[in-house]
């Protein structure tokens, strides 16, 4: 991972994991209260399962901690903590044998799914709130048939929609917390939506 | 997508219904993604993760939390046996001028 500049908050977590390095155990409680919910988030609507959730979201801060030795000072202390996160969900799709990780040709990345996209563009507008206002209310069947077109994606693919719809994190910070280059986070999103589209062909 | 590609984009899909619609339900399931409620970690999170940090911890090597802790130990202890040390020597070196002290006040009673 290249060295980033930290943002404040990012100095503010490094200096939280030096004092937990000096022992200091309500350092690390205020990581784990900082951090929780969007850890929780993030495995819960990968794995679908609240208990399965609460679980790998405990198990990530626990890998964390016993990491700390390890961690640069100098990287963003979320995206590290995403990615232990994100692996931990990937493993338990992996075991579930439901996981379908789709390794990413480098030749592809830049270029549209077949049948996703419009001409040599692609689909992403520049805010989350529709500019078309008709689209902006949705009704809860729709909410829940994505959340089960969810379930068909590919690990690697559900955590990058996630992170991204979800959590607002850019394509670039995606990329530190899966361990890939931004632009391939961004083609995995692409892809994601692919998939999320012709699942919900004929629902929406 | 830029805005200017953006802007494109929708005037063409005004002339073109197929596109008009694929549009919509990509927006849809954009939208719908966003618009997710976020699921909150229950309140008692944090309390958990620490009592299973405890239970993970007892029985292995020191950790970072355990080393930081044996080392403020580690001082504590030199730093009360230092203090000892400086009490021990400075009670030594009274005692020894005061020993000296009284040895001269003997000499000089026994000349008197």
């Amino acid at each position: 991972m290249p060295e980033v500049r930290l943002s404040r908050e990012g100095r503010e977590d490094a200096r939280l994991v030096k004092e937990c390095r000096a022992g200091e155990e309500r350092a690390f409680e205020a990581l784990v209260r900082k951090y929780q919910h969007q850890v929780y988030n993030v495995v819960y609507r990968m794995v679908g399962d609240r208990e399965e959730a609460l679980d790998i979201a405990q198990e990530t801060f626990i890998k964390t901690f016993q990491g700390l030795d390890a961690f640069d000072l100098k990287m963003p202390f979320r995206a590290w903590l995403l990615r232990i996160g994100t692996n931990s969900a990937i493993d338990l799709l992996r075991r579930r044998g439901r996981a379908r990780d789709v390794r990413v040709d480098p030749a592809m990345v830049g270029q549209p799914a077949p049948g996703v996209g419009f001409g040599d563009g692609e689909f992403d507008p520049p805010a989350p709130a529709s500019e078309i206002p008709e689209n902006v209310s949705l009704a809860n069947e729709t909410a829940d048939a994505v959340r089960e077109a969810l379930e068909i994606l590919p690990g690697n693919y559900k955590a990058v929609v996630v992170l991204h719809h979800m959590e607002g994190l850019s394509y670039s910070e995606i990329g530190k917390v899966m361990g890939v280059p931004g632009n391939t986070a961004k083609t995995w999103g692409r892809r994601a939506r692919g998939l999320l589209f012709d699942a919900l062909e004929g629902v929406m | 997508m830029g805005r200017v590609r953006w802007m494109l984009l929708r005037r063409h899909v005004k002339d073109c219904p197929d596109c008009g619609t694929r549009l919509y339900r990509m927006s849809a399931v954009v939208d719908a993604l966003s618009e997710m409620q976020r699921a909150q970690a229950p309140e008692e999170f944090a309390s958990l993760v620490m009592a299973r940090l405890v239970e993970a911890l007892a029985g292995r090597p020191a950790g970072t939390m355990e080393r930081g802790r044996d080392n403020r130990n580690l001082f504590l202890v030199a730093g009360a046996a230092g203090l000892g040390l400086a009490i021990g020597l400075t009670l030594a070196v009274v005692r020894h001028l005061l020993g000296r002290h009284g040895s001269e006040e003997l000499a000089m009673a026994g000349h008197a």
